[in-house]
Formats: C-alpha cells, sequence, structure tokens
C-alpha cells in the first residue's frame, strides 16, 4: 500500500456516492460515512457530535428545506478530504430562522462551502465547514 | 451553476505542526510541496514580499475576506499597504495538497500597528489584536498560485 495514494477506503468517486446518498435522503447511505464519533463543525460556531445527532440535525433542515449538494472540487488523500461545496436550499416552508437567513416558501439559497474532512479508518471523524459565497434569492 | 469537476489524486496530508505523512516527492513537477507551502506561509509572516510573491502567478485570481485582486502586482501592493498599517501574521493549522491544488486552514492574527477605522473586516484600534480563522483554496500551475480563494471559518 503506498501511503501516498488515496487507497485506504477513500476516493473521490465514493465521496461522490456520499454526497448522491445525502441529495436522495438515504441517511443510512450517508451515515456509513461516519465515524460513531463523528464531529461536525458548520462555519466553526454550530457543533454537533455523533451520527445521531448529524442525522437530527440534517432532519430538521431537510424537513424545512430540500437542499442538494453540487461536488465543485475535491481532493481526496489518505487521512483527510478537502472538497468545494455547492448547495441549494429550497425552502419548503417559510423559515425565518433559517441558519443561513430567513426564508419564504419557494426562496432559495445558494451557499459554496470549502469543507475539510478527517478520516479515520476510511470514515469521517471530523467535518469542518467554512463558508466561501453565499447568494440569497428568498 | 459552476462546473463540476474532480481534483486528481492527491498525495500529500499533514496536520501543521508535525506532518504525519510526507508525501510532498511524489508531487509533479510544477506543483507546490508542503515545505514550498511552509516557505511561503514564513516569507509572507516576515514581509519577505519577493520571497512570497514568487508564488503567485502574474495574472493571480485573489479572492480574500479584504479585497479581490486579479494580478500579481495589486496583491503585493495590497499586502504592502495592510503591512504598513497591522502586523499580520498566518499559523498553519492544516494541509491538504494535490498537484494542482492546496487548501489550508490558517489562522489570521492582525496587530494593528495604528488606527485603521475602514480596515475592510471591521475597524481596528491601534494595539488591537484579531483573529480569525480561514480556509483557503489555492488552484495551482506550474508551481505557482493561479487563484486563491478565502472561506471564513470563524473568528477570535
Amino acid at each position: 500500500m503506498n501511503a501516498c495514494s488515496p487507497d485506504r477506503g477513500m476516493t473521490a468517486e465514493r465521496f461522490r456516492a456520499y454526497i448522491d446518498a445525502f441529495n436522495r435522503d438515504d441517511y443510512s447511505g450517508f451515515g456509513d460515512f461516519y465515524q460513531d464519533d463523528v464531529v461536525l463543525v458548520i462555519a466553526g460556531k454550530t457543533e454537533l457530535r455523533g451520527r445521531e445527532n448529524i442525522f437530527a440535525f440534517y432532519k430538521t433542515v431537510k424537513s424545512q428545506t430540500r437542499r442538494t449538494i453540487q461536488v465543485n472540487k475535491v481532493i481526496v488523500t489518505p487521512d483527510r478530504i478537502a472538497a468545494e461545496l455547492q448547495s441549494e436550499f429550497l425552502a419548503l416552508e417559510d423559515v425565518p430562522d433559517f441558519a443561513a437567513g430567513p426564508l419564504k416558501k419557494g426562496g432559495r439559497i445558494f451557499i459554496n462551502t470549502l469543507v475539510l474532512y478527517e478520516l479515520r479508518d476510511g470514515k469521517f471523524s471530523r467535518i469542518r465547514s467554512a463558508e466561501l459565497r453565499k447568494i440569497a434569492r428568498p | 451553476v459552476l462546473a463540476a469537476g474532480l481534483v486528481g489524486a492527491a498525495c500529500h496530508v499533514a496536520r501543521a505542526q508535525a506532518p504525519a505523512v510526507d508525501c510532498s516527492a511524489t508531487l509533479q513537477p510544477g506543483s507546490v510541496t508542503e515545505a514550498d507551502f511552509r516557505n511561503y506561509i514564513a516569507a509572507f509572516n516576515r514581509s519577505d514580499f519577493e520571497g512570497f510573491g514568487r508564488f503567485y502567478a502574474d495574472n493571480v485570481s485573489f479572492e480574500g475576506r479584504a479585497g479581490k485582486f486579479n494580478k500579481r502586482a495589486d496583491v503585493l501592493n495590497f499586502y504592502r499597504d495592510v503591512k504598513s498599517r497591522v502586523r499580520e501574521t498566518l499559523t498553519l493549522h492544516d494541509i491538504v495538497i494535490a498537484p494542482q491544488d492546496i487548501v489550508a486552514d490558517l489562522e489570521t492574527e492582525l496587530y494593528a500597528l495604528e488606527d485603521w477605522p475602514a480596515f475592510p473586516t471591521g475597524p481596528l484600534r491601534k494595539g488591537q489584536t484579531i483573529h480569525s480563522r480561514n480556509f483557503i483554496w489555492y488552484d495551482v500551475q506550474d508551481g505557482k498560485f493561479v487563484r486563491i480563494r478565502s472561506a471564513h471559518y470563524r473568528s477570535a
């Protein structure tokens, strides 16, 4: 095994499969990429610990908005992934307190983020996202 | 909508202060190694404009929180102005390197050498120190940065 190639279970293709599973609300599918004790830190503020807490967070978000993620760029290494993700949030209802900004039903917010994933045994152990750009059409 | 595209297989990942795996030797010619990048940061911190400026392509696209520029000379002029009024120190916390991309988790410390009420990210008072943490994506061609984009992670 070459430690300098992404051959410890994670590849760009697998990362895309993760995003695809996320987009189709396949919790089992995208949850398989998380370590049980995974930590998600959103914009240095919101910190979620554990797969179940992350699921609960996403279930709330996904009940209010339809989020579709596109992978713009990704780097996969043996123990890190860096990705530029473009997310579209389409409001399914009025969400005046939406974290990224107030939304009315049918409104959209587009957010590009740079995300760093730390891997342990081929699964995400820590995920941190930073906002690159946001366009609101609320 | 931006076109989706995968970056080629990456080589190198290392923690900021204690690299765990250094695969820089396997990077392709024309890429920037972790050692190169650390030299870039060191040159930036000592205000060695020639030293860090050599990493910028002539037509570098620079999209920072405090300004956007499309020429190496404009980026350097921007930093000459900033560094005459603020002591800016970068600390590398994490880095992911591929042949044509670098993503760095950088902490920025700004120490105001003078009052700067119109500082782009907020007014600064002389003697004030502020910290921010940003993820920076560098697109690399021929050993130089051709695009630099900064995403804000957190303040303080």
